[in-house]
């Protein structure tokens, strides 16, 4: 049981923004979904919820197709950046409505975030700032209970506090009710503890999708002078090389080796460092 | 996105603007616009079949009224020569008894149904053409029924139909005197029969005498069909 | 599960809409009313124009049709419902405009009970004349009422679907359609369509009279044709809405 993505290719005009994009989310996993501004992400989760068409591909969830399939809908919430919710409605009728729609939602959850974050639910959508209606999508959509869960930018507008509260509440419910969460933000060192598994978009692709864990262990610098470095990458998964006076800094996605060199000093690269150097590195 | 889902829908708009238009203006009399332009008679004559037809599909007020109107003998073929809205010449076979038909048919309509017709509140200005306000349309129905029974050859019939009318005491006078001074009017110089003319004096005085009752300030209302004594038919001869 | 949703949310946002419609007429309507009882001066009366409110409820109905897509297409998305089950919702939402009728015939008779109006064809004039009966009257003002709906239901679609430029070009070319045919119904060189096609739609006849069985099979017929249109671009259609399905 997954939503599996299958040679998935969308277009704006003659814009290519996703190509032949094959891909898995499995049951009861919290994926993390990065990539630059623009490369597609809002675009695979909208195609995933039915928001939007594809132009050629295969969008599965749980073996029935996506598109325009209710059976599969009602399998997925999707916490998207646009608001679709109307503006006059008061927050306690959108958590009303989405227990009508999603009969596993958990309403005294619902009202019990809206507490913790600090939201008024007799306000309407229109009264609410930014952040706000940030939190009210994400209560209503981890209170949903849906079997696949996808927050897009959950973390939109919110102060560090709301933040570390909301990474909280995912991983506490997540434990409770264990379903298969897909979290799109830019904010990756702070993602990096929540998810369990990474998938990076980049350039129309999916240039990496593994296990958070593997990642890390993969992940890692080299440091040196230049020529003792160029050497020791060859043959390597090299992301990306520094080069400052005579000295440079190598990044590799690769299983660690021994060097003979002694002059090269290895370290291990945060999440979001790897991230940088396998989208094309800063800039 | 699957194309079939498109098949139906398409399948259903192009029978259904199909159907649209056969209900509407096949089975109607709009497709030569009748009362659109009481003017263009040849128009009129061509609607005659449709109005039937819509007639016969559903007989309600509105196709009546419709078929009604395209027998109207005094646009048509006058007696009286061409004008500006009718014929010269011979009416087609039955033309007179279809009026005759259909107008009687209108005016028991609008006997049955005399009571909206005396409210005020009937005059809608929106719906001025079709609802007539008063008693015009009884009026107007009686006439051509009367006119229609005498032309159809049927005189015997118009002078009962006549008498009857006139006899029943319509409330509104005024209205009793329009019904029935189309006839005279038409009559009067048609009718070579002595007894008849006669009739007809005597007939025109009695709706004189009661509309004067109606509104005794109207003096200046005279034997305005037949000259009362001097009455004389026209040579057209001449 | 979500099309029964989506048909209670329909009803219950429409019918509240409907409710305030009516409490706003009456607050207007009434307002000069209660002045003249209390300060004793006359006004105009309204005799001759009370069934003017069907022409507002039209109007109200086609507004309904109109706003509801939008609003109502990326709410159902939102929570789940497929386009279809959101279409369908719409089709399940249209017998409830019997609803709107009576409410408008229930306005309509209380107010002239209030105004003191000859109340006696309340149902319409058309009635008086007719002999139509109360139910007869309610079927064809509903059918009428849906037809509205479902036309500002396809004319949401078809703003959101189609291009700002293309819809100005639209309202130009009607523009000059009904100038040509003003002019023309004016040297009676041209058969003025324009004049009759409401006409025709609306009454089943060409004449402003009701012809029963016409306007019946119209409205269906038309009702058939506007959610057709609206299926088809409606299905196609992306919930940001200027996409187009290839």
């Amino acid at each position: 049981m997954s939503i599996k993505i299958a040679d998935l290719t969308k277009k704006y005009g003659k814009n290519i923004v996703l190509k032949s994009i094959s891909l898995e989310f499995q049951e009861e996993t919290i994926y993390g979904l990065l990539g630059r501004n623009g490369v597609g992400k809002s675009t695979l989760l909208n195609i995933i919820s039915n928001r939007i068409f594809k132009n050629s591909g295969e969008v599965l969830v749980d073996g029935e197709n996506a598109e325009e399939n209710t059976k599969a809908q009602e399998k997925i919430f999707l916490m998207s950046e646009t608001n679709l919710y109307p503006e006059t409605m008061k927050c306690s009728e959108i958590i009303k409505w989405t227990k009508e729609f999603y009969p596993e939602t958990d309403v005294a959850l619902a009202f019990e975030l809206a507490k913790k974050f600090s939201l008024d639910t007799s306000k309407k959508i229109s009264a609410l700032s930014t952040g706000q209606r940030t939190i009210i999508k994400f209560i209503v959509a981890i209170s949903s209970n849906a079997k696949y869960t996808f927050l897009d930018e959950p973390v939109l507008g919110l102060d560090a506090n709301h933040r570390a509260l909301l990474y909280k509440t995912i991983i506490e419910e997540y434990a409770k009710n264990p379903r298969t969460i897909v979290i799109s933000t830019h904010l990756i060192e702070e993602i990096a503890t929540v998810i369990e598994k990474v998938v990076v978009l980049h350039d129309c692709k999916v240039v990496l999708a593994e296990s958070t864990e593997d990642l890390l262990n993969k992940g890692y610098s080299a440091k040196g002078s230049i020529s003792d470095i160029e050497e020791f990458v060859k043959h390597k998964n090299c992301l990306g090389i520094e080069k400052i006076g005579g000295f440079a800094t190598a990044y590799l996605l690769d299983e660690k080796t021994e060097s003979i060199n002694e002059n090269i000093e290895f370290s291990k690269i945060n999440l979001q460092k790897l991230f940088i150097e396998l989208t094309g590195g800063e800039g | 996105m699957n194309k079939k889902k498109y098949i139906m829908p398409s399948i259903i708009i192009v029978v259904s603007a199909i159907l649209l238009v056969i209900t509407l203006v096949f089975s109607t009399n709009f497709i030569f616009c009748t009362g659109l332009n009481s003017f263009n008679a040849e128009r009129i004559e061509k609607s005659r079949p449709f109005s039937e037809l819509a007639y016969k599909i559903s007989p309600c007020y509105s196709n009546l009224h419709g078929l009604y109107d395209t027998y109207r003998y005094t646009r048509y073929y006058s007696p009286y020569g061409e004008n500006g809205i009718s014929y010269t010449g011979e009416a087609p076979e039955g033309y007179y008894e279809k009026c005759a038909e259909y107008s009687k048919k209108m005016y028991e309509y609008y006997k049955a149904n005399s009571e909206a017709y005396k409210s005020n509140q009937n005059s809608n200005p929106s719906f001025d053409v079709a609802y007539p306000t008063q008693g015009i349309a009884l009026a107007g129905a009686i006439s051509n029924y009367i006119v229609s029974l005498y032309l159809d050859g049927q005189k015997e019939e118009a002078q009962r139909v006549v008498n009857e009318y006139v006899n029943s005491a319509p409330e509104d006078e005024s209205m009793c005197h329009i019904g029935v001074s189309d006839f005279l009017n038409t009559v009067h110089d048609l009718e070579k029969d002595i007894n008849y003319q006669k009739w007809m004096v005597e007939i025109e005085e009695k709706i004189t005498e009661e509309y004067y009752k109606a509104f005794p300030e109207k003096d200046e209302v005279e034997n305005m069909f037949t000259d009362g004594e001097n009455y004389k038919p026209f040579d057209w001869q001449k | 599960m979500k099309l029964k949703s989506a048909l209670k949310y329909r009803c219950q946002k429409n019918l509240k809409l409907i409710g305030v419609f009516y409490l706003a007429l009456s607050v207007i309507i009434l307002v000069p009313f209660i002045a003249k009882k209390l300060f004793s001066y006359s006004i105009g009366t309204f005799e001759d124009g009370v069934d003017m409110f069907y022409y507002l409820t039209a109007v109200f109905s086609f507004a309904i049709g109109f706003l509801s897509f939008k609003e109502e297409q990326d709410f159902f998305v939102q929570n789940g419902a497929i386009r279809g089950q959101a279409y369908k919702s719409f089709i399940g939402y249209l017998p409830v405009t019997v609803v709107f009728a009576l409410a408008e015939r229930l306005f309509t008779f209380l107010l002239c009970k209030v105004i003191k109006a000859d109340y006696s064809h309340f149902l319409s004039t058309k009635a008086a004349i007719e002999n139509r009966t109360f139910i007869e009257d309610v079927l064809y003002e509903t059918l009428a009422l849906m037809c509205f709906l479902c036309l500002g239901y396809l004319i949401a679609i078809i703003i959101r679907r189609i291009k700002p430029i293309y819809i100005i070009l639209a309202t130009v070319l009607i523009s000059v359609g009904l100038y040509a045919d003003y002019l023309s119904s004016n040297t009676n060189r041209m058969l003025p369509i324009f004049a009759y096609v409401p006409s025709l739609i609306y009454f089943g006849s060409a004449f402003n009279e009701l012809v029963p069985l016409n306007f019946v099979v119209s409205h269906v017929l038309t009702i058939c044709i506007l959610l057709s249109l609206s299926y088809i671009l409606a299905l196609g259609m992306s919930v940001n809405g200027k996409e187009k399905q290839k």
